[in-house]
Order: C-alpha cells, then sequence, then structure tokens
C-alpha cells in the first residue's frame, strides 16, 4: 500500500504564531528549531525559529498530514525552494496588531505566487487585540482589492485546537475544489 | 476597532493606498511627535477627509474655518461677504463651491485653494515621527471643502516624487534583489514621468532592481525608489527572490541539500513536486479533522 502524505507549509512572520499553531495539532512533538531572540526581534518574542518548525498528523495507517513551519524572519533562502517545490498548499499567518508586519506578509504572499501555484489561506491571528486591524483593513494592506481575487482570510487562535482544525478544513477543501474543477 | 499605527510600523505612503484601493470614506487624523531632544518642540495635528479613496478636504484645525481663513488671507473677497457666506451657508453644499456660485470665487481661485491643501498634506510625507488614526464613521466638514477632490494614491505619487527624506520608508523600500513585476493588463491611466515609464519596461519579475540599475546606469536607491511610487498606485509588486548563501547560516545543515538546491535560481511558477494526493485521502482528512474540531 503507497502511502500519502499531505504537506502543508505554515509561514508568516515574527510571533504571527506558526509554531504555536503547529504545536496545537500535532500528534509528534514538534521538531523544535526555536533560538533565543536577539536584537530587536527579542522585543516581540524571547524565541524565534531559525530553520523549520515539523508537525504530523496521521490520518491512517498510510496517510498523513505534513506541517512545515518556516522561519519568521524575511530572507527567502534554499530552504523555500525546496517548500515550495514539495508543498501542496500554504497558510500565511499575519498578525492583526502589528501592521509593521503586513510588508512582509506581502513579500511573502508575492514570492509564493510568483514561485509556486498552490492554493493559499491567510490566517489572521491576535483579531483580540485592542489595536487589531479589521480583517478587510488587512486585506487591503496585503494587496487585496477584490474579494474575488483573493485566498480564503478567517480570523485564526492558534492556541485553540478547533480553530487550528477549522483553519485546515477549509484549506483541504480547497484542495479537493481544485482536484474536482481538474477532473471534470 | 479603528485603523490606527505609527509611521514608522506603515507609512503615510501605504496608508494612502490602502484608503485608495479600499475606497475609503472619513477621517485621518495625523499626530506628529514631538522631538524631545527639542524643548520647545510640541506634537501637532492635521485631518484629512476622504470621500470614496479620494482627498476632499485638510487642515491643521478643526474648528472649520481653515478654508475661510485661506480666502481671507489671499484677500479674494471682502471680510463682511466671507463671514456672511460662512454663516449662511448650506450643510450638504462644499463650501468652496457655494463661494463660486455666488460668483465670489473663480474655478481657478478654487483650484489654488484645492493645490494649497494638497501641499499641506504632501509635507506629511516628510514626518519621520507620528502616529494616524482613521476615523470611517466621521462625517465630512462641507465648511472645509472646496468641491474638489484627487485620488489618494495621485496625492501620494506627487508627495515621493518630491520627497527628500527617505528615512522612515527605508524598511519599505524593495530590496535590490528582488525583481519588479507588472500587475495591470492595461496601460497605466496614472500620469508617469518619462523615468517611471523605463521602469515599467523592466517590470517582468525576472530582473533584480541592482540589474535595472546597472542597465540604465543609475544608483539603486533611485529605482528602489522610482519601483516604490509604481508599487504604491497599484502597477507593480516586488518580486522576492531565493538568496544562496549557504555560508550566512549559523546552524548545521547537511551540504548535498545546499549544492542540489541551493545554487538554483527561482524560476517563475516552477512545477511543484508535490506528489499527487487522492481525493480519497482529503476526503478521508476532512472527515478526521471535522470529528476533532
Amino acid at each position: 500500500m503507497t502511502s500519502e502524505i499531505l504537506r502543508i507549509v505554515v509561514t508568516g512572520g515574527v510571533g504571527a504564531g506558526k509554531t504555536t499553531f503547529i504545536r496545537t495539532i500535532s500528534e509528534i512533538d514538534v521538531v523544535d528549531t526555536d533560538k533565543r531572540a536577539t536584537d530587536e526581534l527579542a522585543e516581540l518574542k524571547q524565541t524565534t525559529t531559525v530553520a523549520l518548525d515539523f508537525g504530523k498528523l496521521t490520518i491512517a495507517s498510510n496517510q498523513s498530514l505534513h506541517l512545515y513551519g518556516t522561519p519568521g524572519q524575511s530572507r527567502f533562502d534554499f530552504m523555500w525552494d525546496i517548500l515550495i517545490q514539495k508543498a501542496h498548499a500554504y497558510i500565511l499567518l499575519v498578525d492583526a496588531h502589528r501592521p509593521n508586519q503586513f510588508r512582509q506578509a506581502r513579500k511573502l504572499l508575492n514570492y509564493m505566487n510568483y514561485h509556486a501555484t498552490i492554493p493559499a489561506l491567510i490566517g489572521i491571528t491576535h483579531t483580540d487585540c485592542a489595536a487589531a486591524w479589521e480583517i478587510e483593513d488587512i486585506a487591503l494592506a496585503l494587496g487585496f482589492q477584490e474579494k474575488a481575487d483573493s485566498p480564503p482570510f478567517m480570523a485564526i487562535n492558534p492556541n485553540e485546537r478547533e480553530s487550528v482544525f477549522q483553519a485546515l478544513i477549509t484549506i483541504v477543501q480547497q484542495l479537493e475544489s481544485i482536484q474536482e474543477r481538474e477532473g471534470a | 476597532m479603528s485603523l490606527s499605527s505609527s509611521f514608522t510600523d506603515f507609512s503615510l505612503a501605504e496608508l494612502f493606498q490602502l484608503i485608495d484601493q479600499g475606497r475609503k470614506s472619513g477621517c485621518l487624523s495625523v499626530c506628529t511627535l514631538p522631538d524631545i531632544k527639542t524643548p520647545q518642540s510640541r506634537a501637532k495635528y492635521f485631518y484629512i477627509w476622504f470621500r470614496s479613496g479620494r482627498i476632499v478636504a485638510a487642515t491643521h484645525r478643526l474648528n472649520g474655518k481653515g478654508l475661510v481663513s485661506k480666502i481671507a488671507q489671499r484677500n479674494w473677497a471682502e471680510p463682511e461677504k466671507i463671514e456672511t457666506i460662512y454663516k449662511t451657508a448650506s450643510a450638504n453644499t462644499p463650501l468652496g463651491l457655494q463661494f463660486k456660485t455666488q460668483e465670489v470665487l473663480t474655478a481657478e481661485q478654487l483650484n489654488l485653494l484645492f493645490a494649497s491643501q494638497l501641499q499641506q498634506v504632501r509635507q506629511l510625507f516628510e514626518i519621520q515621527k507620528g502616529v494616524f488614526k482613521l476615523d470611517c464613521k466621521a462625517t465630512l466638514p462641507m465648511s472645509e471643502m472646496t468641491g474638489l477632490s484627487l485620488r489618494a494614491t495621485e496625492v501620494t505619487l506627487m508627495a515621493l516624487r518630491a520627497l527628500k527624506n527617505w528615512k522612515v520608508l527605508e524598511g519599505a523600500l524593495p530590496d535590490v534583489e528582488s525583481g519588479i513585476r507588472n500587475i495591470t493588463q492595461n496601460k497605466p491611466q496614472i500620469r508617469l514621468n518619462a523615468f517611471e515609464w523605463q521602469m515599467w519596461e523592466f517590470a517582468s519579475g525576472d530582473i533584480s532592481i541592482n540589474n535595472i540599475a546597472a542597465q540604465l546606469n543609475q544608483p539603486t536607491i533611485k529605482i528602489q525608489q522610482a519601483a516604490f511610487r509604481l508599487m504604491l498606485v497599484g502597477l507593480l509588486e516586488e518580486v522576492p527572490q531565493i538568496t544562496s548563501n549557504p555560508n550566512s547560516y549559523h546552524y548545521d545543515m547537511d551540504s548535498t541539500w545546499v549544492s542540489k538546491y541551493g545554487s538554483r535560481a527561482a524560476k517563475k511558477h516552477q512545477q511543484s513536486q508535490a506528489p499527487q494526493v487522492s481525493s480519497s485521502f482529503l476526503q478521508n482528512l476532512v472527515g478526521y479533522l471535522r470529528s476533532r474540531a
């Protein structure tokens, strides 16, 4: 029996909740590559991911979901190249109360859109914070003027299992729709 | 929730782009922060009103007398006449238009008044430290309006062409290693200068800003700034490229990976190497996730 793996990349800026998102649902201890942050990053987060986070969910003996969390810093390196070649879809987490990260999120989207054609979901985190921007405004800041041209946006709480599962359901359903369209 | 931040986190130029593209209406309050090194320095306030993404009025106080003050300063009407029109003005029509209807001001004079408001807006782009808040529920101040309007991005374009201090925008400029990509099918409707048109020709996504600078024989910063202007008016997007310098890593890695993947330049829309997954797997997965959600 051939084994099937669905690979989803979880990306976003520093502190957006990527590692937490994966930890919340992974059945294995997330392979943690967090290191103590230095310089200005330390003001946002005490640790930051320097390589990849990896989490896993086994669906059946031959079927599993793999989640890869990218580093939060801005450099697009060879690891991105590997990731986007192997990924089936990606989730971009954007912190609603840190407008200084919208630029980087927009760059990430441009990078992904230019180099790959895989489904995306944009998860807005920290929506309960006082300074959080509305999802509609964040969509504009990320360059989406028309809803029709934009990937789905949803509020996500990376600490809540239900919220993370809901995000995964949404993106897997996108993949299903694409398969149905291509098969039709 | 309101739309607020500081200019160091989200620049005025980016904010104007958001307002324009989102066709926002309301009042933008801007507050410049005092310089702590200068004892006399105080916070300054400024207010800009938008309707459907277009600037309709701007003033530095909220007493509703900014426009009549400008008319009085220019001696374009008798003070008594100005006062009478101001006091009897309709609350539903821009005050500038009412002056024109009563043949107190000409169309050209209204243009000059609006240009003066825009000049004040353009000066805000020089702010290095400040905060802003956009109130989309604010009503439009007819007493400050000339009846003229201009797209927020057009004002941005003019302001950035003349901007002297780019420090606050340094982090927003496209990376020198990035390419720039045309994101519109049609010829731009916005007025570009000759240099911006030249940039437009390089917007294939594959040529880095460094290379464009070399080909145009221009400083890289000038190319970055022009690319940024075109990004803000919705003509271009930055395309970040993969950097392939494994020496800059401070963690261990398998060098065979680097040799396999690291030296390869990124290509547009690479064919995905992800193995196809069956629809039954996707169905199982959704069922599994639903059962545990």
